[in-house]
C-alpha cells in the first residue's frame, strides 16, 4: 500500500486503497486475534492486500471485498499458525486436534467479535509502556489505515522517523510481551485514558498546528473524529468516550470560521457564528448530553472541557455567553485536571464574568510558573486584562512579549496588530 | 468530503415483499449502520416514512400548489438517507455500495450524492 495509490489513475489501485482504508482495521485486529501479534498481523494483511490488488485487476473487482480480503488474510494467518505448530509439536494426532481448535477459532468472528477485536487493538496500540509518538503512530497506522508517508505528511517528519516510530512501538510490544486481551474491569479506565490522550493528540496535531505558517491540519482531525467515533461505538456506556468526541465536533464545528480572508487566525469571540458548522454542533451538543447522562464518580476532564465548549456553541453571539457557567466549569477542571493551562483560562472566563481586576488578580501568579515561561497565550490573556482596564502601556509591553514567544506566523501577525492597536489607545 | 447515500425506490416494491424477507432487510440494514458507525464515518441518517404522508410544494403559473401524497406518477421515491464523512469518493462508493438497498431487486436502488460545501 502507498499513499500514491489513493490519487492512482490506476482505477484499480484507487478502489483498493479506499477498500484498504475500510477493512484494514478490521482485517489487522481479526489477524491480531488469531496469530498474538500485531507485527505479523499487519505483515499478513498487506500480503492478503497484495494478492487481492493481482487477483483483482485480473478478474475484475468482487462484488464483497471486505468478505474477500478477510478470507484471505484467514488463509495466509492459518498457514502461519500451521506452520509454527508443525515446527512444534510433531505427533500427527495432536495435529489434526490444533487445526480442529483454528478452525473453530475462525468460524466465531461475528461482528461483535470483530468489535472486540478492534478495541482490544485500540488499547494495544495506546498501551502505556509505549512512547507518546509511537502510541499516535502505531494508532493511526493500524486503526486509521494510514501509510507511513501519509503519517510522516501529516505530521511533518520524514517517512522514515514514522517508520522507525512504528518498528520501535511494534517492538517494545513484543518485547514487554504485551497481552492481547482487553484490560480488566479494575484498569479499564486507566488503559481507556490513554487511547484518549492519543485521539485527542491527533485532532489537536491537525487543529492547532502550531509549527509553520498553517493554521490546520484538517486531514488529521478527521481522522481523530473518525477514531472517536468508532470508540464511541465500541464502548458506548463509557462518559469519557463521548464527551472527548463532542469535545472535537465542537471544536471541528468552528472550523471555517477560523481562518480570516487573509489566512490570519481569527479567536473564537471575533468569529462568525452563522460559519460554524451546525451539523457537527448539533452532534456535539448530543454527545455532551449522553457524556453528562453517563457519569458514574462524578465529570471527567473530557467532559467539562465539552460543557465548556458547549457553553459557547449555545451562545448565538459572543455576548450571549455564559461566562459564570465557563468559569465554574474551569474551576471544576483545575479540581481534578489542575494545571496552569487550565487556571489560565479560569482567569480569562473570571475576567469576562466579573470583571478584568478579577481575571488579573488569577493571572498574576502564573507569571511565576515555569510551564508557562513560553507560553504566548499568558502574555497574550494578560495584554487583554491590562487593557481593559486603561493600563495600554503594559498590556502593549506584554503582547509584544506574546508575539515574540508565539512559533505560529499568522499568531505572531495577530499579537503584533494588537500591540500596535495598545499603543494608539495609550496616545489618545 | 460528506456524501449522502440516498435510498430509492419503487414504493410498490416493498408491498410484494414478504414478512420474512421484510425482517431480513431490516437486520441487512441495522447491520449496515453498525458498520457505518464502527468505522467512525456515520454523521446522520434516518429512514422515511412513504410517500403518502408527505407533499409536494410548486409554484406553477404563479400559482402556489401543494400536492398530497402517495406520489404514484413517479416510480422512484426516496425512501432514506445516510450522511457519511469520508476521504475519498472512492470510499464513499465503496460504502454506497453495501447498502443494502443496491442489493435488491431492480425495484430499489442507491444513488450517492457529494454535499456541496457553500463558502458562507
Amino acid at each position: 500500500m502507498s499513499a500514491r495509490d489513493a490519487h492512482s489513475a490506476d482505477p484499480v489501485a484507487r478502489v483498493a486503497a479506499a477498500i484498504w482504508r475500510i477493512e484494514s482495521a478490521k482485517l489487522i485486529a481479526v489477524l491480531t486475534r488469531l496469530l498474538r501479534s500485531v507485527d505479523l498481523a499487519e505483515e499478513l494483511a498487506q500480503d492478503a492486500f497484495v494478492e487481492a490488488l493481482q487477483v483483482w485487476r485480473r478478474n475484475g473487482i468482487p462484488d464483497n471485498p471486505g468478505g474477500w480480503l478477510m478470507t484471505a488474510g484467514r488463509h495466509r494467518a492459518l498457514d502461519a499458525l500451521r506452520h509454527t505448530r508443525r515446527v512444534e509439536r510433531k505427533h500427527d494426532q495432536l495435529e489434526r486436534e490444533q487445526q480442529g481448535s483454528i478452525a473453530a477459532d475462525f468460524d466465531e468472528a461475528s461482528d461483535d467479535v470483530i468489535g472486540d477485536d478492534l478495541l482490544r487493538l485500540m488499547f494495544v496500540a495506546c498501551h502505556p509502556v509505549l512512547s507518546q509518538e509511537g502510541r499516535v503512530a502505531l494508532t493511526l497506522r493500524l486503526l486509521g489505515g494510514l501509510t507511513t508517508v501519509e503519517i510522516g505528511r501529516a505530521f511533518l517528519v520524514s517517512e522514515a522517523t514514522i517508520a522507525q516510530r512504528i518498528t520501535r512501538a511494534k517492538r517494545s510490544l513484543a518485547e514487554k510481551a504485551i497481552a492481547y486481551e482487553l484490560p480488566q474491569p479494575a484498569e479499564l479506565r486507566a488503559r481507556l485514558e490513554s487511547v484518549l490522550e492519543v485521539i485527542y493528540l491527533v485532532f489537536n496535531e491537525g487543529y492547532l498546528a502550531s509549527d509553520g505558517a498553517d493554521w490546520m491540519r484538517p486531514a488529521l482531525c478527521e481522522d481523530a473524529l473518525r477514531l472517536g467515533r468508532t470508540l464511541a461505538q465500541l464502548v458506548p456506556a463509557e462518559s469519557e468516550v463521548h464527551a472527548l468526541l463532542s469535545l472535537m465536533e465542537i471544536q471541528a464545528s468552528r472550523a471555517r470560521a477560523r481562518g480570516g480572508p487573509d489566512g490570519q487566525a481569527v479567536l473564537l469571540l471575533d468569529q462568525d457564528r452563522s460559519k460554524w458548522d451546525t451539523l457537527l454542533v448539533r452532534r456535539g451538543l448530543e454527545g455532551l448530553t449522553r457524556a453528562e447522562s453517563l457519569v458514574q464518580q462524578g465529570p471527567g476532564p473530557y467532559l467539562l472541557q465539552a460543557a465548556i465548549a458547549g457553553c459557547h456553541a449555545r451562545a448565538r453571539a459572543a455576548q450571549d455567553t455564559d461566562w459564570p457557567r465557563i468559569a465554574s466549569l474551569y474551576a471544576a477542571l483545575m479540581h481534578i485536571a489542575p494545571s496552569p493551562v487550565v487556571e489560565l483560562n479560569r482567569a480569562v472566563a473570571a475576567g469576562m464574568a466579573f470583571g478584568p481586576a478579577v481575571g488579573l488578580a488569577i493571572v498574576d501568579p502564573l507569571q511565576d510558573d515555569p510551564d508557562l515561561r513560553d507560553y504566548p497565550f499568558l502574555p497574550s490573556v494578560r495584554a487583554d486584562l491590562l487593557a481593559k482596564l486603561g493600563r495600554f502601556a503594559e498590556a502593549k509591553t506584554a503582547v509584544e512579549r506574546a508575539a515574540a514567544l508565539t512559533r505560529n506566523a499568522r499568531e505572531r501577525a495577530l499579537f503584533l496588530e494588537r500591540a500596535a492597536e495598545y499603543g494608539r489607545d495609550e496616545r489618545r | 468530503m460528506r456524501y449522502m447515500v440516498l435510498v430509492g425506490h419503487d414504493e410498490k416494491g416493498g408491498k410484494t415483499m414478504s414478512p420474512e424477507q421484510h425482517q431480513a432487510l431490516f437486520a441487512a440494514y441495522q447491520k449496515y449502520e453498525a458498520d457505518l458507525k464502527q468505522a467512525g464515518v456515520l454523521l446522520g441518517g434516518d429512514p422515511l416514512q412513504g410517500s403518502d404522508r408527505g407533499v409536494r410544494i410548486s409554484t406553477q403559473g404563479g400559482k402556489r400548489k401543494l400536492l398530497d401524497g402517495p406520489f404514484s406518477e413517479s416510480k422512484e421515491i426516496i425512501g432514506g438517507y445516510f450522511l457519511l464523512e469520508v476521504k475519498s469518493r472512492d470510499e464513499a462508493v465503496q460504502w454506497a455500495t453495501r447498502c443494502p438497498a443496491a442489493d435488491l431487486d431492480s425495484w430499489s436502488y442507491v444513488e450517492l450524492r457529494e454535499i456541496q460545501e457553500i463558502p458562507r
